[in-house]
Formats: structure tokens, sequence, C-alpha cells
């Protein structure tokens, strides 16, 4: 199963909403557009909510591919407070924490505009998360990483 | 992964029929880059001065989201072509512009407004 209809969403009060889904079922994609509709919806402006949009791409590709290393079917939960001038995001999951308990450093693979073959391929989704979020924190707690940021 | 390759005055343009190139498609994303472009005879060297017709430009008009799982695919891609080619990229809609800026991969990109600039530039390359 893919897309839509694999994960729950609520919205206990004004400007929060709540998303939990499994782990490889396809959800992100269905979450992503859901995420970004819901903050325009706070009036967020809209170079904000691009903002959030790729930092939780990243944050949630990052516990699939790396925390839950690619099984499916483990908890994962996106709780979100949104105003028209800041949203505030915690994500929980139960896998793998990160090494040394630590946030990754957000720094840019090195990369020779002449020397193609070198390039980097991936690390830079850690990047793109420390460049696009304020406050972002990591905490390991009773089995489950916690990673919160703010985008304002 | 629709991918779609022509050559257009002599210069080879992929366009990318997708709206998101993301971890979801990142690996078909190449593998498609890979067999469109595959007749392209990426060992030869080409006469000298003759970038123009060495440079194959990517389209990502139509492209709404790339992630850094999409941005590592692209770079494979460029990889493909190997060293007598090079990789431009047109067509960079706001959110796909950002993650480019803020990985620093546009400082090794050439990138164009779109198709037209880029095809404009080639063929005052083929003149020069």
């Amino acid at each position: 199963m893919t897309g839509d209809n694999v994960y729950a969403m609520e919205t206990p009060s004004e400007g929060r909403a709540v998303l939990r889904f499994s782990s490889g079922n396809g959800a992100v994609r269905g979450i992503l557009r859901d995420v970004a509709a819901f903050l325009a919806l706070q009036g967020l402006p809209s170079d904000k909510v691009e903002d959030a949009t790729i930092a939780l791409a990243e944050a949630l590709n990052n516990i699939e591919e790396h925390a839950y290393g690619g099984r499916s079917g483990l908890p994962v939960l996106v709780d979100l407070e949104a105003s028209a001038l800041c949203l505030r995001c915690r994500i929980e999951d139960r896998g793998t924490p990160l090494p040394g308990d630590t946030l990754p450093g957000g720094s840019l693979p090195a990369t020779d505009p002449v020397a193609h073959e070198k390039w980097p391929e991936g690390g830079f989704g850690w990047a793109l998360l420390r460049r696009l979020t304020d406050d972002l924190t990591y905490h390991r707690r009773g089995g489950w990483n916690r990673l919160c940021f703010t985008i304002s | 992964m629709n991918l779609s390759f022509e050559t257009v005055d002599g210069v080879g343009v992929v366009r990318a029929h997708v709206q998101r190139i993301d971890a979801a498609v990142a690996i078909q994303f190449k593998d498609r880059f890979s067999d469109i472009t595959g007749q392209l005879d990426r060992d030869a060297p080409g006469p000298p001065g003759s970038a123009a017709d060495r440079t194959v430009l990517l389209d990502l008009t139509e492209v709404e989201f790339l992630d850094s799982s999409g941005l590592g695919a692209v770079v494979a891609a460029r990889k493909l072509l190997g060293k007598h080619h090079s990789l431009a990229l047109a067509g960079l809609q706001p959110a796909v512009e950002k993650v480019l800026r803020l990985t620093h991969m546009d400082r090794v990109f050439p990138i164009y407004a779109d198709a037209e600039a880029f095809l404009s530039d080639m063929n005052d390359r083929q003149r020069a």
C-alpha cells in the first residue's frame, strides 16, 4: 500500500496537528502534502511552508532509511504546532539512536567543481535540516528518538 | 519515472515529467536517466572547443520538489555522463532552487533559467 490513507492525522486543537504512521508504507509524500496544506491554512508564509516541507522530508527519510534501516511497520509520530509566524515540530521514532546520541554536524561534503567523479551523492540531509531550521535538538529517552525544531 | 530525451540543434535535452524527485523514486530516476542517455557516446572525447555538443541539459521545469535523495540522484546522473560531457540544469522551481543553493550544489552545476536560455548559450558557443 502506498500514498493515501496510510497515516492518521488529528487536529486536537487550534494550530496543532498530530500525525502517526508506520515506516515503509509510502506515507511520507501524502504527509508532506497534507502538512503543507495545514501550515498554509494557519497563515504561515509560503517560503516557510516550503522550508518546513523540505525539513520534514529530510527528517522522515532519515528515520526510514537510518533509524529503522528500511524496516517496515515501525511507529513514527509527528507533532506540529503552527501559527502565521512560527512552526514548532517534534518527531519521534523507536529506531536506532543517532551515533553518539548526538546530532550530526551540518557540514557539507566538499565539492570540487572540476572533479565531478568525486561529487557527493549523499550527506546533504543534516546540512539541509540545520540550514532550514532553528533550535534543532535531539534527545534519546525511553527507547524513543525525539527530534525537535522551529521554523520562523 | 517519465524522462524524455531529445536532441535540439545537436544538443541533448532531458526533460523530467514528474512533480517530485524524492527518496521514493531516486533510484528509478538514475536508472531511467542512464537508459535514455545511453545513445550518447560517453567515452568519446569531442573535437577541441566543442563544449556545446558535449553538454546535456536536465530540464526540471515540471519538478516542484527535490529532496536530498533526489539531489543525490541528479549527481549520480551527472557522473553517468562521464568526463567528456557535462550536465546543466534549467527550470528550477523555488523549492528545488533552495535545496541546490543550501547544499552549495548550485556552485558546481551550470544553471539556466530555462531550456531556451541554455540552447541560446550553446548556439553562441558553437559560433564562437
